[in-house]
């Protein structure tokens, strides 16, 4: 399980095929990308208008209004009117293009959000069992949550910055350098040092906030040991050294934490400084310019100028703060990709037919199977199971019962060897025509949420309501037959695990299945339950070939057959009273089961 | 308000350090305040320049601007680039100041609060570990956790980021707005008179913002919970070939968080427009009606492009009020939720009685009645009703019943988690609540019904409550516990391998024989097996069992159990049904008694019984059919071989 955890992602030099791959995703929605990338550039290119409009209001209206004043002449309103005109269409263009990137930009996010979590879920779906003997769900649910909304947030809200930052430096230039081109090369100049400057300190900023994170979890890990051990840890009185090492840990992060938090305070105004070295340039040379006319430079322009040189920092900060975020996304765009590229194990092959109506007839042929290479769990299994027969396996924890169940299931395929479901190797068929005539009850009863009928629906979808009742009352299940429109509450969580396995059951008879298997799936159920089950696991066997794994062996007594697996070995084969005879492994485990039974009675007559 | 003052609370300590902090913060923007003078005093010298000393112009009339302007030499043709280099220099020195001490403000409210949350953490979990059992009977530890973990980081980022982010929007507003009385107070007034607008907008805009937000999460979590769910039961999903099925449940919400997205994507797409616009509308009035007073004569060019600047200043934190109003919100909860656990009240630990040499082991209960306060389960009914018996010293003592019946209830009683309310407990003659608690737990062993072990290695996890123990004494209690031998030969790292997480799993048996050597390597006076053995085989029980008896000899013991043959050979049997002694003696006085006892033991006979029937009706099959059978027997071990092969 920890395997997959441990594989690191954060490899510098792959930040642009990243972005680049996620950029496709919203090359789906090409036209509101196109949109949005105009509208973006509107903003730029008005913000960058901003200087020059005020360049021209007080080179046009201002100085020689105020030439014309001391002239003697009453001043004239009509330039102050027309520039409040100006001013008022670029805010009301402003809004206009903000409005629609915005809109385009959220169109983009939430589509694509929802296309990689489409794309996810699929792959979910038909990834195999040994992928999910491998990740935690939590870790793998990851994916579709916050990883999923990093990544898009990186390629919308945050891509903003980079549209913006780039078209921002583009337009300031190109304005500069048509009014003055030495006093542009002076801002110029600087745009390199602040990316270069800007860049370093993300990278420390990054670099801590990683570590930062990283002792996090080893906090969040000692929270949870100590508070689910506080019980040890009052009986053994270690409250207060316990505390103490938590202290060191917190220490820790504390130190990680301040410097990533240092590297953010020096980062802007470090940046904003270097800024104003160009503005100190500007005032000097640019001054010098205004007062030599032959330069073309106006107070208009210097203002510009000035203004200019404390703002071309922005663009820059923002370009770097993406680039930044790109690189903290990564692992995030990378489990999602490692992911959608993961071939599922159990795949149709090109030309596979469908069963048609299975008959049961079930062969091994020569099987070997291993979930990790130098561990076989089945060598070279010879099985013959006929249709119709009850199978019982018994044996050991880790001996293999399971595997047997898995692999009939096809949930994983033979390493070496075939199956045979009615002389057919399954693996020249479809999975889904083989399932779908299969009944299974796992060992875990998972529920979902939705009410009990809904549930015992997802058996066969078009039951009919006499079928569904039929179905419970054969697994025993009677009480639950006017409480079918009760909801079961998120994973069954309303419902005792015995319960649970109760509809479980249910839910596979509802199915009609041409095999019909049981996975430990008795465990939790009361004995008075259990028997109700026993009653109704006879008419199901009926008709059908049936394999059950049985935690209590008094449910699997009376199968036609039983088969004792001991490390991946069929040891005794028989019926319960062979196996009595035998007085082999079976009797020793039917014994000693005796007992614990009887105790387990003992048990419930105490609580009554 | 009270959640601020908690919050303050909290960064107490270093109140200085957030002044200090703040004064910084004042200075640098004030500093900053100071930049767009200087161009201002650079146009004014050039348009002074410019334009000659023909009529009356009209230059820079605020104190701080004479005060700059005054300094500098009058530009003539001969000075000007002297001027201009003094100009730029002085520029060049705010800057770097203004730099200076931002930077140096927010180190110093970085360490402040990553110091304040640090001992805001070691503070929650000290005070978590010494919360009374009461306590953590009642909450769950998810929900711990979350409020040690979250709620801790969301205060982490207001005080840092907001607490300041604040303070400097606050001195910017008002610097600003200062300057711009200092150039001229009508057209200050003017310059914020659409703020309310924009205030406005703010708060209606964070108001409705908070329901879309909070019925998006909703579709967010639920989205979630469909996929988890279906995670854990892909192997269901599977089984049933209902993939398709899942695909189209998932659509349908993915679908419905898309609808609520797009939802709160409007209001945006329609607020931050709003906000640009009166924003501008602003600027735009400024612009004309400085014009209007420049061209009057009112101010001069300079305090005009001053001017430009200051409006910006004065508008830009009105956009980020409501921001910060909203996330005040969150913080708030965050602290509420922080101080519920702060303000519960530590175990008390009041005993006289600290030091004692040994505890002799003479335990007496009378009368003792017990009821668990608030407990989730079981609110009516007390846990323990009128028990009354007594331990001599190095006596050996069976808890025996079912689940339930209150077995584990005493121990938490003799070591203090919890309180009797009725009754009277006595330890060596003397009552149990004049001993610290400190020294029952230490004296009294107590193996935990739960294995419970720590993510670090074997050796530690045996040494937990003697942290100072030499390597022979570990081992020596390992070997008490049966656990050495596996330690050695079985794990990787032999008392160096780390279990857990990081590390291997244990079975459930070999936890729980860690943590009986782990309480025997404590050298308590009494020791209590709580259902410690449950897991373990038999045959090793027996081991355990042994050692033990060796071991504890001459101290007292109980043994908790639901296993007749763990009690059989104790000193005293005690058997415990629903809260009440139903039957006390050794083995042979309750079989006389013809009670309880007698009755699980004769199931257990009768299981005996049982076992021998079924032997018998086979060995009957047997000899029915044993020519056929021997037949059989060979077809099947033909039949196996073939299998096999």
């Amino acid at each position: 399980m920890s395997k997959l955890k441990e594989i690191k992602f954060d490899k510098k030099e792959s930040v642009f095929p990243f972005v680049i791959r996620l950029l496709k995703y919203s090359m789906r929605y090409r036209k509101n990308l196109y949109l949005f990338i105009f509208f973006v550039m509107l903003v730029a290119g008005i913000e960058a208008l901003y200087p020059i409009v005020w360049m021209n209001f007080l080179d046009k209206i201002i100085v020689p209004g105020i030439e014309n004043h001391n002239g003697g002449n009453p001043f004239d309103n009509s330039g102050l009117i027309k520039f409040f005109g100006i001013y008022m269409l670029l805010a009301l263009c402003l809004a206009t293009f903000v409005h629609f990137f915005i809109k385009n930009c959220g169109k983009i996010q939430e589509n694509v959000m929802f296309d990689i979590r489409q794309d996810i879920f699929k792959k979910f779906q038909e990834l195999s069992f040994s992928y999910y003997d491998k990740s935690a769900v939590g870790w793998l649910l990851t994916r579709i949550t916050s990883d999923t909304i990093k990544v898009t947030e990186l390629i919308s809200w945050n891509f903003i910055e980079v549209v913006w930052g780039t078209f921002m430096i583009i337009f300031c230039l190109t304005a500069m350098f048509i009014y003055n081109w030495k006093l542009a090369l002076i801002v110029a100049v600087t745009i390199p040092v602040l990316v270069l400057v800007s860049t370093k300190i993300r990278e420390m900023i990054l670099k801590y906030s990683r570590e930062s994170r990283m002792y996090n979890s080893i906090i969040t890990a000692a929270y949870n040991e100590h508070i689910n051990g506080v019980e040890v840890n009052k009986s053994l009185v270690q409250e207060e050294i316990a505390s103490r090492e938590f202290e060191v840990l917190s220490q820790k992060m504390k130190v990680a934490s301040y410097k990533s938090s240092y590297y953010n305070a020096m980062f802007l105004p470090l940046v904003i400084f270097i800024g104003s070295i160009a503005a100190a340039l500007i005032i000097y040379y640019g001054g010098f310019m205004v007062l030599t006319p032959e330069s073309g430079v106006t107070v208009g322009i210097l203002a510009a100028f000035f203004g200019y040189a404390t703002l071309i920092y922005e663009p820059i900060t923002d370009l770097s703060r993406f680039y930044s975020q790109a690189q903290s996304c990564m692992s995030a765009g990378e489990r999602i990709f490692t992911l959608l590229d993961t071939k599922p194990e159990i795949l149709d092959r090109k030309d596979a037919k469908s069963f048609e109506r299975i008959h049961g007839d079930i062969e091994f042929e020569n099987v070997t199977f291993y979930y990790e290479k130098d561990k076989p769990v089945l060598e070279n299994i010879d099985l013959k199971i006929k249709a119709g027969q009850s199978v019982a396996l018994v044996g050991e924890t880790g001996g293999g019962k399971s595997t047997f169940i898995n692999l009939i299931c096809r949930f994983y395929e033979p390493k070496g060897g075939a199956i045979k479901i009615d002389g057919i190797d399954y693996m020249d068929m479809t999975v889904e025509s083989l399932r779908s005539q299969l009944g299974v009850v796992l060992q875990t009863p998972h529920l979902f949420s939705g009410t009990i009928r809904e549930n015992i629906q997802y058996g066969r979808e078009l039951a009919s309501e006499a079928e569904i009742i039929e179905a419970l009352r054969l697994a025993g299940g009677e009480e639950f037959i006017e409480q079918l429109n009760e909801e079961v509450g998120e994973a069954g969580e309303n419902l005792s695990l015995g319960e649970k396995q109760l509809i479980s059951f249910a839910r596979a008879i509802l199915a009609n299945p041409r095999i019909f298997i049981m996975d430990e799936a008795t465990s939790s159920v009361d004995t008075l339950t259990e028997a109700k089950i026993q009653n109704g696991i006879h008419g199901i066997m009926e008709g059908r070939t049936s394999l059950i794994i049985a935690h209590r062996l008094s449910t699997i007594k009376n199968c036609d057959r039983i088969l004792v697996v001991k490390k991946g070995k069929i040891v005794e084969d028989g019926t319960h009273k062979d196996l009595m005879k035998k007085k082999g492994y079976y009797y020793q485990l039917y014994t000693k089961q005796l007992r614990d039974e009887k105790e387990k009675e003992f048990e419930l007559q105490g609580q009554q | 308000m009270e959640n601020l003052k908690r919050l303050f609370g909290i960064l107490g300590k270093y109140k200085g350090y957030y002044i200090l902090s703040g004064v910084l913060l004042i200075f640098s923007t004030m500093i900053r305040m100071l930049e767009p003078k200087v161009l201002q005093i650079t146009v004014d010298k050039l348009v002074l320049l410019l334009q000659g000393a023909n009529g009356n112009i009209k230059v820079s009339g605020d104190s701080i601007s004479k005060y700059l302007f005054g300094l500098l030499p009058p530009m003539t043709g001969n000075n000007v680039m002297n001027v201009l280099l003094t100009i730029a220099g002085i520029f060049l020195i705010f800057s770097l100041f203004r730099a200076a001490f931002w930077f140096v403000s927010s180190t110093i409210t970085a360490s402040s609060t990553e110091n304040a949350i640090k001992e805001l953490k070691d503070k929650l979990f000290t005070h978590i570990q010494f919360l009374p059992m009461t306590y953590h009977s009642q909450i769950s530890t998810g929900q711990l956790i979350q409020r040690c973990t979250g709620d801790v980081e969301t205060i982490r980022k207001f005080a840092s980021m907001q607490v300041v982010e604040a303070l400097r929007m606050g001195v910017l507003f008002i610097g600003a707005f200062i300057m711009m009385l200092y150039i001229n107070v009508p057209f200050a007034f003017i310059s914020i008179g659409l703020c309310p607008f924009i205030i406005l907008g703010a708060f209606m805009f964070f108001k409705k913002e908070m329901y879309i937000w909070d019925e998006h999460e909703k579709r967010q979590d639920k989205l979630a919970v469909t996929v988890q769910e279906n995670l854990s039961g892909i192997r269901v999903v599977k089984a049933f070939a209902k993939e398709k099925f899942e695909i189209d449940k998932f659509t349908e919400q993915n679908e419905e968080k898309r609808v609520w997205g797009f939802k709160l994507l409007k209001l945006h797409s329609f607020f931050w427009p709003y906000s640009d616009i009166v924003m501008y509308t602003q600027l735009s009035i400024c612009i004309f009606m400085g014009g209007y007073y420049t061209l009057n004569g009112v101010i001069s060019v300079g305090e005009l492009t001053a001017f430009y600047t200051y409006s910006m200043f004065v508008i830009w934190p009105l956009r980020r009020l409501g921001q910060l109003v909203s996330e005040m919100g969150m913080t708030s909860v965050a602290i509420d939720r922080i101080y519920s656990i702060l303000g519960s009240i530590r175990e008390e630990d009041k005993g006289e009685i600290k030091e004692s040499e040994k505890l002799n082991g003479e335990i007496v209960f009378e009368n003792v009645t017990f009821k668990y306060e608030n407990h989730a389960k079981d609110v009516d009914k007390n846990a323990l009703e009128n028990i009354s018996f007594s331990v001599k010293p190095g006596e050996k003592i069976a808890l025996l019943g079912p689940t339930g019946a209150g077995k584990t209830t005493i121990i938490s009683l003799l070591i203090r988690f919890f309180d009797i309310q009725k009754g009277k407990i006595l330890l060596d003659g003397k009552d149990i609540k004049s001993y610290t608690k400190e020294l029952l737990r230490k004296r009294i062993g107590v193996v935990l019904q739960k294995p419970f072990l720590f993510s670090t290695s074997i050796k530690e996890n045996i040494a937990y409550g003697n942290r100072d123990a030499e390597t022979e004494d570990i081992i020596e209690s390992a070997k008490a516990a049966s656990i050495h031998g596996i330690v050695n030969d079985v794990f990787p790292d032999g008392y160096k391998t780390v279990i857990g997480e990081k590390g291997i799993n244990l079975s459930g048996g070999q936890k729980q024989r860690v943590t009986i050597a782990r309480t025997l390597l404590t050298k308590p006076d009494i020791l209590v097996l709580d259902d410690s053995t449950s897991a373990v085989d038999t045959e090793t029980e027996y081991e355990i069992r042994h050692a033990l008896d060796k071991k504890m000899k001459g101290k007292t013991t109980f043994i908790i159990t639901h296993r007749i043959n763990a009690a059989m050979d104790c000193d005293k049997i005690i058997v415990l049904n629903k809260g009440h002694i139903v039957e006390m003696g050794n083995h042979e006085e309750l079989l006389k008694n013809n009670g309880f006892y007698k009755k699980i033991y004769d199931i257990q006979m009768s299981l005996e019984e049982d076992i021998t029937d079924e032997i018998n009706e086979v060995k009957a099959n047997e000899m029915n059919n044993e020519n056929d059978s021997d037949d059989f027997n060979d077809g099947k071990e033909e039949k196996l071989q073939s299998e096999l092969v």
